[in-house]
This record gives structure tokens, sequence and C-alpha cells, in this order.
């Protein structure tokens, strides 16, 4: 009875309860045959949902969007109406991000009480998904919402929108299923979610609002991320009571954006072990903090930190622009620090010299050579030239590739370094100063590289055949230049078709020549289903490239995937996922689908579209160009000019750029 | 108005409060329920079986001499149905009339004394209410055993705006949408009940809504109730011609010229309904529409982009009403249109 009393006393201090809301209770309790069944627990439930129901219908409101793509990503957008639920008295009405994927022209919201206002987008948290839109009223009811302690997993859990019919909410029933999701964010509901109640109210037996319904996914981040899981039984929302806490920052018109640190572990699955960092990135809070590799993080903000995990979970919570408390452990020491996180990491932004290496294997002179010096680089000012041999790199000796990459990893663009260069047996040395990395369109009229006279014995297998990997039924195929030989590395070009089409004798006729003239192997894989590649042909894939870098002699800084059309977002997630494998990646007439990792000097990835003359696409393609190369990712765009897909002159500039994958 | 709001609160609390005891009565309840409507639901065969078309689906009995309501689809497109009851019992039936409005066929089998619904006695509920799906989804159930049961509650009672692909369904009128994922395959012609096992609606097809979610819905035996009454008493058998489902309004032909104004070239797939122009001393201009309106609803209807508003124009009549609300900044302003008589 303590809480009864309790409950009621709250309840006086809320000032509208409409005579529409105490109707729509009414017609909810009075429905001819609502209470048919007999007695029992099942029977007051059902009257409690019902109540609960009608007590916050006034909160939740109706929202509808006018114009906007149809298409985001890889789903289409319904147009129908979703949800949102009043958070102040005087308009401001939260609801799910998702509802404004599509960028529409207009946003309007329907009250409860049939009213429509047009409304106006005021901030926009990105971190939880959710936008705050602001109307013409001042009478409105929020909903009080549920204390997380007060949250229990079991409870049970009422999903409410209003995209169904006007008068009532759509209801769905369920319990909370678990706490503390998605890195902190979210409560997890078997309640059905989907885009009928997304921005709706995930509300207790009482009428006290537990969150706001979202759909969010553990593995990826962008905006559609979760609906596919709709349905389903895993439902999302996020605590309005943690909602409260940014409320007025919203208000104000702040978007709010996830807090990051800048450090890296080596695992993050949840088995991973304790928080000891691998890489702090440069300019990051972390670094300005003082925190190196190796340090592992104990304690954050009073909470112990015993794996990956827990750090997960407690930064996810957290916004950019927040100081937290960080306790390190740094050999037997434990030191603290404040770090305010950040909402963007400044990426890694690769510094060049404007070379082509050598690749030839037989040298007398110790040293990486140079094939080709870019015109107008900072190599060709510096008075470098081809044929020049590179000895060392600020008094460091160089003997390869890689060790060129890896000094210049430790330097700035701008910063100038000295190199040290043999050249018709003469020593010179020349000052350079660190350009930006060409973005690799426009490339030069690159000669093709001088490719060496060398034996091969009978196994190796040359031309165009058939392979399956051993213990595998599948098929791909393979496309070796008829002068390979294994002391000549080569580059490797894994090609990905568009469903229903592998395009093999397109490809194998309109390739052949450039590639062997480039010193190109191509490796065509054939998804599983004709429907195109899926997520599980990936390994395979990855299985395939491996395949052919065990058999042949391939340059690992010339490894590249190629897809088109429909089957431009595997080539990018091969590219993306597997990181350490692949530096090129090729998307032709296909914009870029999902967010890119982040550019990181371990492993570099190089990116070029190609758009053709007539593409519907050009546009998204452009954007993509744009936001790959904001990411620090050396990003080309390769006009295709013929209505081909693979015309002579194409290929060719597509055979540069995977010529030019090595330069520095 | 204190009083009532403090009892509502107090009500809900207390509510609450003594849902913690007594599960057991719950399953009870529902397994009375289960008994009762299992005998009355069976299981069909019929044509089918390729790609994602289902050979299998749901009837419920609705006449003690065998009339079996159903959802009128390909499953019925063979000259003989094959029906499946309860206890095992195998019958072959033919369908004896169909009413596409309402989606619903009527199969006959020859039998006596079978359990049955009387359909003439249904329940009515809201949103929120418990509800039994039963229906033989996924064709789990074979043989004698009877038909699987889902439980949830009514998520919403409202009219059906759904498309099947790209094509909007035939059925526009009442259903109930509910909460647990009933409308799978062979579930179609399955039946809503509530908690005690009074009569819903009946299961329809798979149907996706125009959020592009999978939509669980049952068509309410009051709508369905004249058609199967008509056609079991044989006073009604049209065979409608799947292919015959067109639609049917005819066009009228308006366009916004008509009332004085011009939109924006409908370039992309959702190109939103902006006033280009307005044309002087037109219905418009007097009216006071102004370029770059933006229109919301027209005739009450969201206008998405310049697709749906043409849609509602090509259903104006001379002599309507064409009330069209726009956004004109941060307000909506509402002007009303005569439709003029074309020339």
């Amino acid at each position: 009875m303590m809480l009864n009393s309790k409950q009621c006393s709250v309840s006086r201090s809320r000032k509208h309860l409409s005579a529409l809301h105490l109707m729509i209770l009414a017609v909810l309790l009075f429905v001819p045959g609502a209470v048919t069944f007999g007695q029992g627990v099942a029977r007051e439930e059902q009257l409690a949902i019902q109540q609960a129901m009608a007590y916050v219908n006034p909160s939740i409101v109706r929202i509808e969007t006018v114009g906007g793509v149809d298409l985001v990503g890889d789903l289409l957008v319904g147009t129908g109406p979703t949800s949102g639920v009043v958070v102040r008295e005087d308009g401001y009405i939260i609801t799910s991000r998702f509802n404004f994927v599509a960028d529409p022209a207009s946003v309007l919201v329907t009250t409860a009480d049939g009213e429509r206002y047009a409304a106006e987008v005021v901030a926009t948290d990105f971190s939880k998904m959710l936008t705050l839109l602001k109307i013409e009223r001042d009478d409105l009811q929020p909903l009080q919402s549920v204390p997380v302690d007060d949250m229990h997993v079991g409870q049970r859990a009422i999903a409410l929108g209003r995209t169904f019919d006007p008068e009532f909410p759509n209801v769905s029933v369920g319990i909370i299923s678990a706490l503390k999701r998605i890195r902190g964010k979210a409560l997890q509901t078997d309640a059905k979610t989907s885009p009928v109640n997304y921005g709706g109210a995930l509300i207790n037996l009482k009428g006290e609002c537990l969150g706001i319904i979202v759909p969010l996914s553990s593995q990826r981040d962008e905006e559609t991320a979760g609906v596919e899981l709709y349905d389903s039984g895993i439902g999302f929302a996020i605590p309005l009571a943690d909602i409260e806490r940014v409320v007025d920052q919203m208000i104000d018109g702040e978007d709010l954006h996830a807090g990051l640190l800048g450090i890296g572990f080596e695992a993050e699955g949840p088995v991973s072990g304790e928080a000891e960092i691998v890489r702090v990135r440069p300019r990051s809070p972390a670094d300005s903090a003082g925190l190196v590799k190796g340090d592992v993080v104990t304690e954050i903000d009073g909470v112990p930190i015993r794996r990956v995990n827990d750090l997960k979970q407690v930064l996810g919570n957290r916004y950019a622009g927040e100081t937290v408390n960080v306790t390190i452990r740094r050999a037997d020491e434990s030191i603290q620090t404040m770090v305010t996180l950040t909402d963007e990491l400044v990426a890694y932004q690769f510094p060049s010299l404007g070379i082509l290496p050598s690749r030839s294997t037989n040298r007398t002179q110790a040293g990486v050579g140079l094939r080709f010096v870019f015109p107008e680089s900072s190599a060709a000012k510096a008075g470098l030239q081809a044929g020049d041999i590179i000895t060392s790199f600020q008094s460091e000796p160089v003997e390869t590739t890689s060790d060129i990459s890896s000094l210049l990893s430790k330097f700035e663009i701008g910063d100038t370094i000295e190199l040290e260069v043999v050249r018709d047996s003469d020593s010179l040395k020349l000052p350079i100063t660190l350009e930006e990395f060409p973005d690799g369109d426009n490339l030069p009229n690159i000669p093709p590289p001088v490719l060496t006279a060398g034996n091969r014995t009978e196994e190796i297998e040359v031309g165009r055949f058939n392979q399956k990997l051993p213990g595998d039924d599948r098929q791909f195929w393979v496309l070796v230049p008829q002068d390979y030989h294994p002391e000549q590395q080569h580059g490797l070009l894994l090609w990905t078709h568009p469903a229903g089409d592998t395009m093999e004798a397109e490809i194998v006729r309109s390739w052949r020549d450039l590639a062997s003239e480039r010193g190109l192997i191509l490796v065509g894989v054939r998804a599983e289903d004709v429907s195109g590649f899926s997520q599980t042909d990936e390994e395979y894939a990855k299985d395939v490239v491996e395949w052919v870098t065990q058999n042949y002699a391939i340059d690992p800084a010339r490894v590249a995937v190629m897809g088109a059309e429909d089957s431009g977002p595997f080539a990018t997630q091969l590219a993306f996922k597997y990181r350490e494998l692949f530096r090129g990646l090729l998307a032709i007439d296909a914009p870029l689908r999902f967010p890119p990792p982040d550019s990181n000097p371990e492993s570099r990835l190089l990116i070029g579209f190609v758009v053709g003359p007539e593409s519907r696409s050009r546009e998204q393609i452009t954007k993509s160009v744009e936001i790959l190369r904001e990411r620090e990712f050396p990003t080309a765009l390769i006009e295709n000019t013929e209505p081909e897909m693979f015309s002579f002159d194409v290929v060719d500039l597509m055979a540069q750029w995977l010529d030019a994958l090595d330069r520095l | 108005m204190t009083v009532s709001r403090r009892f509502l609160i107090c009500s809900i609390v207390s509510l609450a409060m003594t849902l913690t005891t007594g599960a057991a009565s719950q399953a009870e309840s529902f397994s009375n329920a289960v008994d009762q409507v299992q005998p009355k639901v069976v299981k069909l065969f019929g044509a089918g079986g390729l790609k994602n078309l289902a050979n299998y689906g749901t009837g419920v009995l609705v006449s003690p001499d065998g009339h079996i309501a159903t959802v009128w689809n390909h499953l019925l497109d063979s000259d003989v149905v094959t029906v499946v009851l309860h206890d095992g019992r195998r019958f072959f039936g033919k369908v004896v009339g169909t009413d596409s409005k309402v989606d619903l066929a009527i199969i006959k089998i020859e039998a006596e004394d079978l359990p049955f619904f009387n359909i003439s006695d249904t329940a009515e509920v809201g949103p929120g209410a418990l509800i039994l799906a039963f229906s033989n989804v996924f064709k789990v159930a074979t043989g004698d055993e009877p038909v699987s049961v889902m439980q949830g509650v009514v998520s919403a009672k409202t009219k059906l705006a759904a498309r099947r692909g790209r094509y909007r369904a035939s059925y526009d009128g009442d259903v109930y949408l509910v909460d647990a994922v009933t409308n799978n395959p062979g579930a179609a012609g399955g039946v809503l009940t509530t908690a005690d096992g009074k009569l819903l609606g009946m299961l329809g097809r798979e149907l996706k809504g125009t959020n592009n979610t999978w939509l669980n819905y049952a068509i309410p035996f009051s709508v369905l109730e004249k058609s199967i009454n008509d056609i079991v008493a044989g006073r009604f058998s049209r065979t409608d011609d799947l292919l015959a489902v067109a639609d049917e309004t005819e066009s009228s032909g308006f366009q916004s010229i008509d009332f004085g104004f011009l939109l924006v070239p409908d370039v992309v797939a959702r190109t939103p309904a902006y006033v280009d122009s307005v044309i002087e001393e037109t219905e418009a201009a007097k009216l006071g529409l102004q370029p770059d309106d933006l229109i919301v609803f027209a005739n009450g209807e969201l206008v998405h982009s310049i697709q749906t508003l043409q849609g509602v124009f090509q259903r104006l009549l001379p002599g309507d009403d064409l009330q069209l609300i726009v956004r004109r900044n941060n307000e909506l302003v509402t002007f009303t249109f005569e439709v003029p008589r074309k020339q």
C-alpha cells in the first residue's frame, strides 16, 4: 500500500490528463467482449496493459515524413508513419533517428488529440540514434521515466507506437530481456519492435516509460543497423532516464556523438582479455593524455575494467565532450588521468614521396630502386630520377620497400627528410619534403614494369584454368600471364561478379593482355547462390586469395579486390574486413554502402571507383569518393568514357592504378 | 477530475501488483480455449510448392456439413484440395464460392456432424487484448496432429494498408493486427481468437505494410460473415478470376493545372510536392497558394511525393472538394478548392 500512495502523489504533479484521454480509457475498457474470458491473472493483466496504454496515450505521437530517398543503403525505406514520444510539455518530442534516414523534406507530427503540426528537427544523438523534434504546442504531457536502477529483467514491457490507427497506440507485449545491451546503451525486450513502433515508447504496467524504441545492432553502427532484427523478439530501447540526462543539451540544438578515446586493442571479442592498449591514435584524446602502447586500462570513473568488453560498456554510454577519469597500469605503477572524449579521431594521413619502387629481385646494389618518379611530385622536385637507388632514409639504411613505408609512417606531411641515393655509382644526399598521398586519379602514363625473364617448372600452371580449394567443391578461375615465373612478383586482382553473371569470358578477354603487361594475376570467385554474394562467401573469397598467394609469387602490396554494380558492397566488405590482405579496392559503378573503417598506417587501403558515362549512381559515387577522402583513404575516381564496363581504355586505367598500388 | 485520475493510477498500480501470482490459472484458461478451437481448424493441401509459394494452408470449419472458410489464394488453384481434419480424417474438398473483395473462399467436403464455429457469435476486442492464433504455419502439423497455437496481443484494429510485392493488396477494410508473428507460409485461413477461444478473425496472407515490414493481420469474421453465410446457403457463388482483380477506379484525369498551379518537375522517385508556380487569376491565386508551398496533405491523405498527389487528383470527381494542407515555413495552411467541371 505504501507504493500505491507514493505513486498517487507522483501522479498529482501531472497537469494534463485530458478528457479525451479518459474517454479512450473508457473505450478500451468497455469494448464489447474485451473482458470475455474467465477469472484469473490473464484477464487482470490484459486490463492492466490496456490501462497503462490509455494512460500514456496522450504522450505518443505519430510522425510522418514527406519526400526523401527511398533507398538507404540496401534497405528499402517505407513511407509509412512512425512514432515519437513527448519529453517536454512545450512541444519537444524524442524519436528514433531511423525515422529520418531517408532525409525527408518535411516532418509532420500528429498529436494524440488528432492535431497536426509541422515539426522542426532540433538535434540528433548519433550515438544512440535518437532525434529531438519541436512542435508549436505548450500543453503536451511528457512521460515519467523509470529510473535505470528500477529496471529488472523479466518485468513486463509494453511497446507502443502510433502507426496504424491515429486514435489508439499500436501495442506489442513482452518483457525486459536484458539491461545494458549494445555497449551499455540500451535495454533489450522481446516485445515486437519494427518500423511501426521505432521512436515509440516502451512502458511498464504502471504507465511509466522504460525507454524509446530504436533499431540497434551489436555488429554495425549505421543508421539502419538492427532493422533486420524486426519482429524477431530482439528489440532495443534507449532508457528514457538516460535521455533525460542530455535532453537539455539537445534542446539547445547540440548534436551528440559517441565519445571516443583513440585506443585500440588486440582482440575485441567478448572473450578478450584485459584492456591492454596496442595502438594509440596520434592526436587522439588518449595520445594527449599521455597514454602509450602497453598501458593496461584498469578503471574508468571508478568502474573496474577487467576486460576490453567492460571498457566498451562504460564508454558506450558516454558522449563526446564528457571527461572521464581513466586509471591505467604501466609496469607496476598505477596512473590516473582525466581524458576528454572526442567525437572524431583525426584520421591517419599518409605522407608520400611520389615514387614507384622497382620490383626486380636480382639487384647488384643494396637498397630500393626507383622504377618511376611521378612528375610534379616532391620526389621529382627534389631531383630523384627513375633508376636511382635509395640506400638510406634519414640515415637509416633501407633494403626493401616496406622499410621505406614503415619509416615514412613516422613522419607527417610537410616534414623534410633526407634520402641517400645511388645514381650511376655516385652517392647523393637529397632533402625531400613529404607531401599528401595522391588520390590516384589522373595518374600520369606509367610505363609498364620491366618484367625480367626467368624460369618456371612444369608444375606451375599458367593461362586460364579452373581450380578448387582442397576439400571444397566450388570452382574458381585463375588467369596467370603466360610468361609468369616465380622470381617476378605479381599483383593479384580478385574479381567478385555481380548477381547472376560471372562475366568470366568478358573479363578474360578484356584483361588478358593488359594483365600480362602489368604483371597481374586475376582470380574470379563464383557466388554460391545465383542471387549474388552473401556474408557466407567472405571466408571462401579470402581462402581463395590465400591459395593464390601460397602458390604464386604475389607482392603483398598489390593485392586488390574488384566488384561491379551489386557485387560492389561484397568487394567493399572484403576489403574492409580483411585489412591485412587487401591493399586495393576497385568498385565499378557501385557507390559505398557502409561506412569505412579507420585508415591506419599498418594496413593501407587504396580505393578506386569507376563510373561509366550513363551511370545512375554517379552522384552517390562522387559522394562516396568525398566521404572516403575525408577519412584519408587515398581514393581515385576513374572515368569510363565508353558504355561497356570493360572497354580497353578503362581496363588500361584500372591496370595502371593497380600497377601503382605500391607507390610511396 | 483529480479524483478520477488518482483512482486510475491507483487502480493500475494495484492491478500490476496482483500480477505476481497465479500463473497456473492462466495456462489453464488458455488450454480450455485451445481444446475448443483446435478441432474446428483444418489443414489444407493444394497447388503450389514452387519457389516460395506454399502448397499448404489452413481453413476453419463454419458449418457442421463440411463448409470450410479460408483465404482465397493460389493454393485453391487446383481441381481438388486435400483437407485433413484434426483427427487425421482426410477429405477432398471443392471450392464452392469465393469473394475476392474480402479475400475469402469456401471449400466444401462431404462430411457430417463436424465441430464448427458459429460465425455470427464473434467477439470484438481492442488493442492490448490477449489473443490466440491457430494455423498450420510452416506445415508443422501432419496427420492427426492439431494445428499450432500462438499467443500474443492485439496491436491495433485498423484498416489494412498493405501491398503484395509491388502491388497493393485487394482488401483494404478493417483488420486486427497482432504482435505475434502469425502470418507466415501456411497460416492464411487460420483463426484468431480471444484468450478464451471466442472467434475474432481469419488470419490473412503474407503482406507487407507501408513501413516495408511484414504484417501480422486477421480479417474480422464480422466482415466475412455475410459472404460466408451467402455462399454456404448457396445464394452467392461468384468465382472470381484471379487476374481480373485490378484497380477499378476510373481516371478522371485532373491535374494541378486545373486548380491553377503547377508543381515542380517530378524527377526523382519521391519528389516532394512543392508548388512551382501559381497561375494568375485562378482559384489557387485567389485562395492565396504560393510558390514553394509544400503540399503535405490532400483530402486527408499524406502526400509523400508528387505521385501520391497525382493519385488523389485521379480520384476526384467534379463538384467534390479538394482540401490541400501545405507547409509554408513552419506553419500548416489549409486551402479548399472546388473541383471544377472539365471541358
